[in-house]
């Protein structure tokens, strides 16, 4: 097994804990790191499996991910603005439905 | 098997060796004033140590400058986070801890 | 030996990954999150890409780093309960449980297909190399094979500034500047602000022909500017609506300047002359570079901003 093909089933495990982190925690600063943590593992998989087919570095999926990273570091600022705004507001971290009877 | 590549070895070894007491000092010492004691210290040796062992096979003097660049600025910025993480632990008045114990007690502040 | 290494580094990564959903102190969490984005950017290095690496440790783990301790600072306010972990009777446990392992099973099970290259795209980046103006695969890639990708993703960037800015109370008056009070660091840093910049320029003019590149020399940029906010050094210009939004588009224009220069010859949006395509790529990176650390740092301050809101309200 090449250390290409490694790391991305490696990819796949961040994936896999990423979705379970999301769809388990109700804090919502919890949830957006699960859900960096779901593009993390795509960006792994993207990158390694392209390149276990070929053998040798592969710089078109290398030069998409870059550019998923400035956005995903984009998505992240703008998910913190939406939380803070909402803790501000509500002096709550959580989604009202996840709240529950209190 | 030459002279340098032991040398350089024996280096590399130390140096990782280095990072390894550091790290057993971040997770032993009882509170935070130790614990940046042994990060700060003993990990810039260990990059010390593993920046002379890599400088010993470059053959371009730009190069090397440029690693011993990184050394020093790594050192400065470790020296200076670690003022600021002793400087904010003194601000919020965490204890120190005296010898032999474990846990740090309340007392000690006034001292 | 080197799948050891491998393996080594994958088994840190999912521990990481796991801690840093699992623990129970949410400060916990974000700092396990920022090491994995430092263990991260070492997978990287061993998938040959030093590109990705560096963005990775400029941008995941410090600046959304950054961005999280701010968050988190602003967040103890509000009731943060301890998550209930592993509650065997709720029906959302097992529902997350399910669609975990789902997600890894087909994932799995997609990664062991065996891959049959339809396109040599790669091939025809190292035919067109040398007329892309610069040496650098990457870079290449980026500015010129699939410019409108990139010149879509700054789009993305002031978007998201933008709604930032929208969600910010105009009539409140400016957040006042918690900066930090310590000799020791507005003395180093007034001393290594120069190095700052000199290293982000260097890294945007190191793009043309080994790795590093706007993206890289924007992050660091702006680190530089988040040091100048909390030494309380001048940032009066980052309060001004109008310097902070043209800040946002002077890279944008830039790049859509340079693009649309040809349309006047007749040729495609976004075609450089071959003379001068090398030049012109500095030109549109510089830009890019100076509006991408100016957008991070101003959504870092816009977040500030968006958490004092209505605290005069309050009783």
């Amino acid at each position: 097994m090449s250390s290409y093909l490694i790391f991305a089933y490696g990819g796949v495990g961040l994936c896999g804990i990423g979705v379970f982190g999301f769809i388990l925690h109700s804090h919502l600063l919890r949830r957006l790191i699960a859900f960096n943590l779901l593009g993390s593992g795509t960006f792994l998989i993207l990158v390694g499996l392209s390149q276990s087919g070929r053998g040798q570095p592969d710089y078109i999926p290398q030069a998409l991910v870059l550019t998923g990273i400035v956005v995903a570091v984009a998505a992240t600022a703008l998910a913190l603005v939406l939380i803070r705004r909402w803790a501000a507001l509500t002096k709550h971290a959580t989604l009202p439905e996840d709240q529950g009877p209190s | 098997m030459n002279l340098l590549v032991i040398l350089q070895s024996f280096l590399l070894i130390s140096g990782a060796l280095m990072f390894c007491i550091g790290s057993l000092g971040l997770i032993r010492f009882p509170d935070t004033y130790t614990r940046i004691h042994a990060l700060t210290k003993a990990d810039n040796l260990g990059l010390g140590l593993i920046v002379l062992a890599l400088i010993l096979n470059i053959e371009s003097v730009a190069l090397a400058l440029k690693l011993l660049l990184i050394w020093g600025l790594v050192m400065i910025a470790s020296a200076l986070s670690g003022h600021l993480v002793a400087w904010e632990a003194d601000e919020q008045c965490i204890p120190l801890c005296q010898p032999g114990e474990t846990e740090p007690h309340l007392e000690s502040e006034n001292e | 030996m080197n799948e050891l290494i491998d393996l080594t580094l994958i088994c840190i990564l999912l521990g990481l990954a796991t801690l840093s959903l699992f623990t129970q102190s949410l400060f916990r969490s974000v700092m396990f999150f920022i090491l994995l984005g430092l263990i991260l950017s070492l997978v990287w290095i061993r998938l040959d890409a030093p590109d990705i690496a560096l963005a990775e440790a400029a941008i995941g783990a410090g600046i959304t780093g950054i961005l999280l301790l701010d968050a988190l600072a602003h967040l103890r306010a509000t009731s943060n309960t301890p998550p209930q972990l592993l509650q065997l009777k709720q029906p959302r446990f097992w529902l997350a449980l399910l669609s975990g392992t789902g997600v890894i099973l087909a994932l799995g099970l997609a990664v062991s297909e065996p891959l049959s290259p339809v396109v040599a795209l790669d091939l025809k980046v190292s035919e067109n190399l040398a007329e892309s103006g610069v040496t650098h695969p990457i870079t290449a890639i980026l500015l010129n094979f699939r410019s409108y990708d990139t010149l879509l993703e700054v789009a993305v960037l002031v978007l998201a500034a933008l709604v930032a800015l929208t969600l910010r109370q105009s009539d409140e008056h400016p957040v006042a500047n918690e900066f930090l009070p310590n000799q020791l660091l507005h003395a180093c840093l007034k001393l290594f602000f120069p190095m700052i910049f000199l290293v982000s320029m260097y890294l945007l003019w190191a793009g043309s022909t080994q790795p590093g590149g706007a993206f890289q020399a924007g992050a660091v940029l702006a680190s530089a500017f988040v040091l100048f906010y909390l030494v309380g050094l001048k940032t009066q210009l980052a309060q001004n609506e109008h310097y902070l939004k043209r800040g946002w588009i002077f890279g944008l224009a830039i790049f859509v300047l340079v693009g649309a220069v040809p349309l006047l010859q007749g040729q495609p949006f976004l075609t450089y002359p071959d003379a001068h395509a090398g030049v012109l790529i500095l030109l549109i990176e510089l830009g890019l570079t100076l509006s991408i650390g100016w957008i991070l740092f101003s959504l870092f301050l816009l977040s500030q901003s968006a958490s004092t809101f209505q605290k005069k309200d309050t009783p």
